[in-house]
């Protein structure tokens, strides 16, 4: 009977036939196969939980660190345990050197959906994953702390630095990307730990209350501009000129998406129209009795000062 | 008939194409990719070449000879038809993995001569293992699709396979893409969609072996368990199917 079936499957019943299945070969594919089923079913009965060397905030508590550490975000979108893709690219993320480095350089933030298990996503899981175009998740997405909770249109579509997993049939396939987008995007906003400390508010209201003594600064940037985000990360990222804004002015951000072809809101075309915005980067010291005073393109950091002083003058 | 490499190579149209993967995409890609500020090596092209080499290499490997009749002459002698299997694989796994390393060197030394910038030895050998992995194991494929198809049937199936994968996770995506109503027929679905999807990981593993290092910690048993399996199972499947047929003159 088994010489018959080891004839029938295996094409061979004695080891000098030229049609004989290589026993060794066999004998290994079996076991390669077995232990694939039991590290499957293992996988699928014991969801293993990663090592947590990532210390996450809350939402409260990211906020407050990110506006006082000015240490971007990064926000990692998952479904939680039910997921294996998210659970294998958190599994990355706790890598210890990763790890060190988001706790270093970042205020890191999980956001939990829980809509494929049918449960209803909480109302600021809705909006996290609409101002950052989390719809594919697993997701990460970096967050400069100039860009943190201010409106979801200024935010929409504005270029963040972001992974997820572009292979959806390999989730593995990024992991050893992780660390290198992690590190490009500390690049692109060089040093986390030294970016002044420029708070910004909402243009209309700097425009309210602007005074000679006190006038307002605005910043007009364009998304997907390179010039913008050097002028972003180096101008307000220098302490002094943090300082001098701090003390002199009222900053407010006013973000364009021309590049993209995407309409701006009302009140950034408003805003545009009202100060002939044309090149960008462009900074706007306005007030009440004065004339406006202009600075465009990057000019450096002492420029960038001196023209703060005389404006204010 | 084709009996050696010598008069396969003969073919115009197929040592263009050799020649195109493994001496003008290199120079092709090194102009493309080579940033003079953040000089960045275009190595990761070299899986390309490898998967393309081997599709040339590889199409009708078996299923031509048996065709033609090429192998009833070789398997008259007691040679062991797993032996003809195994050293297929083995000279098309080394040819594809030989060309990429032709690529990769050539990539260095243009980069190299035009930069005069010292190349990052870790990168190399990290294309070069990794290309390896994908060269035998896609070759194992090959030569599985080879013993079972006949003609090119090799190349035609392994195209298959790719649309059929397209098709699977395309509806996977969209299973799990669409917003699905709490306790609504629609949830049905998802344990559908997980299948799905481990169907076109275990597909995808197949047509693109691939082990992409370093392997993350914690994942390396399992990645090559199932990369190891992969290939084994195919050449297992190459020889079983081989033994199986009767080998005659005129296929």
């Amino acid at each position: 009977m088994v010489a018959e079936l080891r004839e029938r499957w295996l094409g061979a019943s004695a080891d000098d036939r030229t049609n004989a299945s290589p026993r060794w070969l066999v004998l290994i594919t079996v076991a390669l196969i077995a232990a694939r089923s039991i590290i499957f079913q293992y996988e699928q009965m014991h969801l293993t939980q990663p090592v947590q060397r990532i210390r996450w905030y809350t939402h409260e508590a990211a906020s407050r660190a990110i506006f006082k550490n000015r240490k971007p975000a990064l926000l990692f979108f998952s479904h939680g345990n039910t997921c294996q893709e998210c659970k294998n690219m958190e599994s990355d993320l706790q890598e210890t050197a990763v790890a060190e480095e988001i706790n270093r350089d970042y205020v890191p933030l999980k956001v939990i959906d829980p809509s494929p298990d049918g449960l209803p996503a909480p109302k600021d899981v809705e909006n996290l994953k609409q101002n950052y175009n989390a719809w594919r998740i697993p997701r990460m997405v970096v967050v400069p702390p100039e860009m943190w909770d201010v409106p979801a249109e200024w935010l929409d579509s504005y270029q963040l630095p972001d992974v997820s997993p572009g292979g959806m049939f390999t989730p593995n396939s990024d992991s050893d990307r992780i660390p290198l987008i992690v590190k490009s995007s500390a690049d692109w906003h060089p040093d986390p730990l030294k970016v002044g400390n420029v708070d910004w508010i909402a243009p209309e209201k700097a425009l309210q209350r602007a005074s000679d003594a006190k006038p307002a600064l605005l910043f007009f940037a364009r998304s997907l501009d390179r010039h913008c985000d050097v002028v972003r990360s180096e101008i307000f990222g220098d302490d002094e000129i943090a300082a001098v804004i701090k003390k002199q002015f009222l900053p407010a951000f006013v973000v364009s998406h021309q590049r993209q072809n995407r309409p701006d809101s009302d009140e950034t075309k408003r805003m545009l129209a009202r100060f002939n915005i044309r090149m960008f980067p462009c900074l706007i010291v306005t007030s009440p009795s004065n004339p406006d005073q202009v600075l465009t393109g990057f000019a450096g950091n002492k420029e960038t000062l001196q023209f703060l002083e005389q404006a204010h003058n | 008939m084709r009996i050696t490499w010598l008069q396969w190579m003969r073919s115009p149209a197929r040592l263009g194409f050799v020649f195109y993967l493994t001496c003008v995409l290199p120079i092709g890609v090194a102009l493309m990719t080579f940033n003079s500020a953040s000089h960045e090596l275009g190595l990761a092209e070299a899986t390309f070449v490898a998967l393309g080499l081997n599709l040339v290499l590889g199409a009708g490997i078996i299923c031509r000879e048996r065709e033609d009749g090429v192998i009833a002459t070789v398997l008259s002698r007691p040679i062991r038809r797993s032996t003809y299997v195994l050293a297929k694989w083995l000279a098309l796994a080394l040819a594809s993995w030989a060309g990429t390393l032709l690529f990769i060197a050539l990539q260095c030394l243009i980069f190299y001569f035009s930069y005069w910038h010292p190349i990052d030895l870790l990168l190399i050998l990290k294309a070069t293992a990794e290309c390896a992995f994908l060269a035998f194991g896609l070759a194992a494929t090959m030569v599985a699709l080879s013993s079972w198809a006949p003609s090119y049937g090799d190349l035609v199936l392994y195209g298959v396979a790719w649309v059929f994968l397209m098709m699977i996770s395309s509806f996977v995506e969209v299973l799990e893409t669409i917003p699905i109503a709490p306790n609504s027929l629609m949830t049905l679905f998802r344990p559908a969609a997980a299948s799905l999807h481990h169907l076109s990981e275990a597909l995808f593993a197949i047509l693109m072996p691939m082990v992409n290092l370093p392997i993350a910690h914690g994942l390396w048993l399992h990645t090559l368990i199932m990369y190891m399996s992969n290939l084994f199972g195919a050449l297992l499947f190459a020889i079983w199917w081989l033994n199986r047929k009767e080998i005659t003159y005129g296929g």
